[in-house]
């Protein structure tokens, strides 16, 4: 059965079924759980919110959310491959493309993206001595757009289904009619949406950073999470353009039917030039800010200073500095003869310097140390190893003449998950239990952490390092079947079992998140960790009236070197003056008139399409006449009133 | 009996998958080249890793908080320029080794060889490969059938998406774009069978976009090539007598040619021997009942594939089908001509 919808039909299918029930299911448990638990003035008050904390918890929770739903992408996918010649559910041809689509798509931009950002709003605040973000508006209205580009690429399975020609969506697959037209423009309206929200937050970052250190912190005291962060949103200000534009003419391609992209008149090579120039630094931005997090934790439970502070930021800088020309190094295969290929392997392999450096770094903060293993530095030791493996096999790829064999195959399949799941989401598992505190006031549970903790990572290997393996065996990437005689089963199978490991293992991190939660057995006020840096010395959860007087820095270290000398903190003698943002609906209207605008385009319906648009407008001139109403003055020379142009 | 059978047999292929990786078992110069690179690189990535294992694991056990062991003055210091700078060139100097080797081979691989070497002009669209032999002027398609020992270029075209064309056993693959003509240089060694397949992404049914390779000896051949090239499709409006021929003519005709001589009815790939092929459109093996079930239904093996179900065909028309495409081998069609 199938029901027509705009430009395009639902075909009332099991998997669709399925979907649309879930959906339901979802939609009333959230909707009692916010009546009788949460009561709507909550709800209504976190969703105006301007608060950094805030913030930084919601993008924590939807990346959570996303990080579920892509999860569960990956295990049909795994179940499709367990075994060969398989018909697991509908999960063949067009339906395994949109899986291993939406799978790759929302893990990159709707997980690590939100994780990172979200602790970044957690945490650089706090550590660089800020009340709070540059733009707190501006802040919100990052989550909400981020929030809308998910939820578009998410309910595109209900919608007539989803992109189908993979998170890289090449062309001219993606344009003129050669996948589902209706997919491709939730890819592209859905990316361009939170591709706004994430511009926005790097220039937030950049001005928070720049400019709302405490007294003190210089940029060389500043913690290397921090550092990392700030390596990350000047990435994202110079990367996440050229996908916002390289998006925009494949939405032209696919919507006006230009031809940019297209076989006959436009160049198919262009776009995986915009693509890539933005997809290799963003592999980079969402691994800088988790390697920062490392170097905090692994000095903080090996109670000693990072080893090579200095070494450990220029390594940061070169990575990003080498991360913008290396994009070719994906497209070795298309033919652009072995000078180009030769200049783009070397420019590659010459990453991994400056990444030894920051491995040998955290290798010898360690030395010497008295190690404690909580929970947040298991996952930062078992992200050593893992990353390692994965930054060799990233050698190996960067090798033009073996990558022939390598290039789309299972082999690089392998290569990205160890680095990214063994960097950015066991980063994120590390910062969550360790800057739990300091969201909530308790911390997580540690026995259940390290269940967590061993099962993910046994999983883990098992899922990914097979895969390896089957790419040496000829098993191209994106295929959701193999012949018997491939001899690709049992690598395929192992490699299934450790998916659904790592699916309990994150189910388990779920438990502990409840369990924890319910029994706040390990409340905690202040520094549960022996702190060594800024964040610590604030009260846990952090008080939303952060610094009465903002401290003033004069190392490194100030908490830990306060201890030492058995001083406080030296505060500010008097509260300067700042600015508080006073909470908006406006951010959560704007992204429901970007919601509406993009599901007219979508569906190349323009009478829902303008009226977004237009309300796009209307708020935007809105809140530029009215701006000044939502801030206030306070602190020292701040009593002229609320109507100040600072 | 037969699922214990089945057990077993799944056993044997999980240890036969560690050592039979196609791409390190290669049966050409490049290929081998190749995996004589990446066994190299490996070897030296293994020790690298061996160095940090060692280091990262001496660390954890003997600085672990509860060790007793004394920790002497220069495990705290919090930099050093000797270390820092030893594990800064160090690495430079294995990529150098590394970089060499690979720059030459780069180059190498894409110099044209002096020796005389043969051109097949590849065509990929969704969702199989067609392939052109410009001086034996004869076409096939999903087999690809290749002389051993000799040097081969092969210039890549798509009629559609972006397809990637890749023989791990024979090296490494390119990509075939819409708007270029790529060349991929390889060479052939051992005769023998090997996949084909398509690397990058193009569609619903990239999984079945395979092709097998054939690498004849020389002679034999010679032999294809002229077996190939024996003209034995029917015409569109000729009166044919067997009861096969005539099903073929009303049916397949319109998209496929039966040789490959043809250069009319090219819309579906190329049949030429199709007796003597292994696999149905290079994946499902060829015989009787399974190419039955693939005329009758090809998108249960295909999805999205352009062609159409055949179950309207009788019982008898479809055994005379399979049995004139099975017919289709060197002997029939040499004695057919002669």
């Amino acid at each position: 059965m199938s029901i027509p919808f705009f430009n395009t039909e639902i075909k009332l299918v099991s998997d669709v079924i399925f979907g649309y029930i879930s959906v339901l299911l979802l939609g009333a448990g959230a909707l009692w759980f916010v009546t009788y638990k949460l009561k709507w003035n909550v709800l209504w008050e976190w969703m105006r919110t301007t608060d950094h904390m805030k913030i930084g918890i919601m993008y924590l929770l939807a990346g959570f959310a996303f990080f579920l739903r892509g999860g569960l992408d990956a295990l049909f996918v795994r179940m499709q491959l367990a075994f060969p010649n398989w018909d697991f559910w509908v999960f063949q041809g067009e339906k395994y493309n949109q899986m291993m689509t939406t799978h790759g798509t929302t893990m990159i931009f709707f997980v690590a993206m939100p994780l990172l950002i979200g602790l970044m709003n957690v945490a650089v605040p706090l550590q660089i001595g800020a009340r709070d973000l540059a733009f707190p508006f501006v802040n919100s209205l990052s989550f909400w757009l981020f929030l809308t580009g998910g939820a578009l690429v998410n309910i595109s399975y209900l919608l007539g289904g989803s992109p189908e020609a993979g998170w890289t969506s090449y062309t001219p697959l993606a344009v003129g009619g050669y996948s589902n037209n209706t997919g491709n423009n939730f890819y592209a309206l859905g990316l361009q949406v939170s591709g706004i929200g994430t511009i926005l937050t790097a220039v937030n970052f950049i001005v928070t950073i720049v400019k709302k250190r405490a007294p003190g912190m210089t940029y060389f005291r500043m913690p290397l999470f921090t550092w990392g962060s700030f390596i990350t949103v000047i990435l994202i200000l110079f990367a996440f353009p050229a996908l916002a534009a390289g998006i925009l003419l494949l939405m032209f391609d696919n919507i006006f039917a230009t031809g940019f992209f297209t076989g006959e008149s436009g160049a198919p090579l262009l776009w995986q030039h915009f693509f890539w120039i933005f997809a290799h630094p963003e592999v980079y931005i969402i691994v800088l800010p988790v390697f920062g997090l490392f170097s905090d934790i692994i000095s903080h439970f090996s109670k000693k200073p990072v080893f090579g502070y200095y070494s450990m930021v220029i390594a940061l800088i070169l990575i990003a500095f080498l991360g913008f020309m290396v994009w070719v190094h994906h497209m070795f295969t298309v033919g652009y003869g072995p000078t180009v290929n030769a200049i783009f392997a070397i420019s590659t392999m010459l990453i991994a310097v400056p990444t030894g450096i920051k491995i040998f770094n955290w290798l010898f903060t360690m030395r010497g140390g008295r190690l404690r293993f909580p929970t947040a530095m298991l996952f930062s030791i078992g992200f050593i190893p893992t990353f390692v493996m994965g930054g060799v096999t990233g050698v190996m790829v960067a090798m033009v003449a073996a990558d022939y064999q390598y290039h789309d195959s299972y082999f690089v399949v392998g290569h990205f998950h160890y680095v990214m799941v063994g960097g950015t989401i066991m980063g994120v598992f590390a910062g969550i239990y360790y800057w739990m505190p300091k969201m909530f006031g308790f911390l997580l549970n540690e026995t259940l952490g390290k269940i967590h903790f061993w099962t993910f990572l046994i999983g883990f290997h098992l899922t990914f390092f097979p895969m390896h393996f089957m790419g040496l065996n000829g098993m191209p990437r994106r295929v959701y079947s193999y012949l018997p005689e491939d001899g690709l089963f049992g690598l395929n199978f192992i490699s299934t079992i450790g998916a659904f490991i790592m699916g309990g293992s994150v189910l388990l991190f779920l438990l502990n998140l409840m369990y924890s939660y319910k029994t706040q057995e390990r409340r905690i006020s202040g520094d549960p960790w022996q702190g060594r840096t800024l964040e610590w010395t604030l009260p846990s959860p952090a008080p939303s009236e952060r610094w009465e007087r903002l401290p003033i820095i004069k190392n490194r270290e100030p908490l830990w070197k306060a201890k030492q000398a058995g001083e406080n903190l030296m505060y500010a003698e008097k509260e300067e003056k700042h600015m508080e943002e006073h909470s908006s609906v406006i951010p959560v209207l704007l992204a429901g008139a970007f919601f509406t605008a993009s599901f007219g385009f979508i569906f190349e319906v323009f009478w829902i399409a303008v009226p977004g648009i237009i309300g796009i407008f209307a708020l935007l001139a809105y809140r530029s006449v009215t701006f000044d109403k939502n801030i206030e003055w306070s602190g020292e020379n701040g009593q002229e009133g609320g109507n100040h142009h600072g | 009996m037969k699922s214990s059978w089945k057990v077993s047999w799944l056993l044997v292929c999980l240890f036969l998958t560690g050592c039979q990786m196609s791409v390190l078992n290669p049966a050409g110069r490049v290929a081998e080249e190749q995996s004589r690179l990446i066994i190299f690189s490996f070897a030296v990535m293994m020790i690298i890793l061996l160095v940090v294992f060692v280091l990262f694991f001496r660390f954890l056990w003997r600085y672990r908080e509860d060790s007793r062991i004394e920790r002497p003055p220069h495990t705290q210091e919090n930099d050093n320029k000797k270390l820092e700078i030893t594990w800064t060139v160090l690495p430079l100097l294995v990529l150098l080794l590394l970089a060499v080797p690979m720059l030459m081979q780069t180059y190498s691989l894409e110099t044209k060889t002096t020796q005389e070497e043969m051109t097949i002009e590849v065509t990929g669209q969704q969702y199989w490969w067609r392939f052109d032999y410009p001086d034996e002027n004869i076409r096939t398609a999903q087999e690809l059938h290749l002389p051993a020992n000799t040097n081969i270029t092969f210039e890549l075209n798509t009629e559609d998406v972006i397809h990637s064309f890749w023989i791990p056993q024979l090296g490494g693959k390119k990509d075939a774009i819409p708007g270029r003509t790529n060349e991929l240089h390889l060479e052939t060694g051992r005769p023998g069978v090997y996949e084909g397949k398509c690397a990058e992404l193009c569609g619903a049914a990239h999984t079945d976009m395979r092709f097998q390779v054939v690498v004849h000896e020389e002679d034999d051949f010679t032999e294809w090539v002229e077996a190939a090239g024996q003209d034995v499709t029917p015409e569109e409006n000729e009166t044919v007598q067997e009861e096969g021929a005539r099903v073929f003519q009303e049916n397949c005709l319109a998209c496929h040619a039966a040789d490959g001589a043809a250069t009319k009815n090219d819309q579906g790939p190329n049949l030429a021997l199709y007796g003597e092929r292994d696999k149905i459109s290079g994946s499902f093996a060829n015989d009787e009942e399974q190419l039955k079930a693939f005329l009758r239904h090809p998108n249960d093996f295909k999805p999205s594939t352009d062609m159409p179900a055949y179950n309207n065909l009788s019982r008898e028309e479809m055994d005379a089908l399979v049995n004139y495409l099975h017919g289709l081998t060197r002997e029939n069609v040499q004695g057919g001509s002669d």
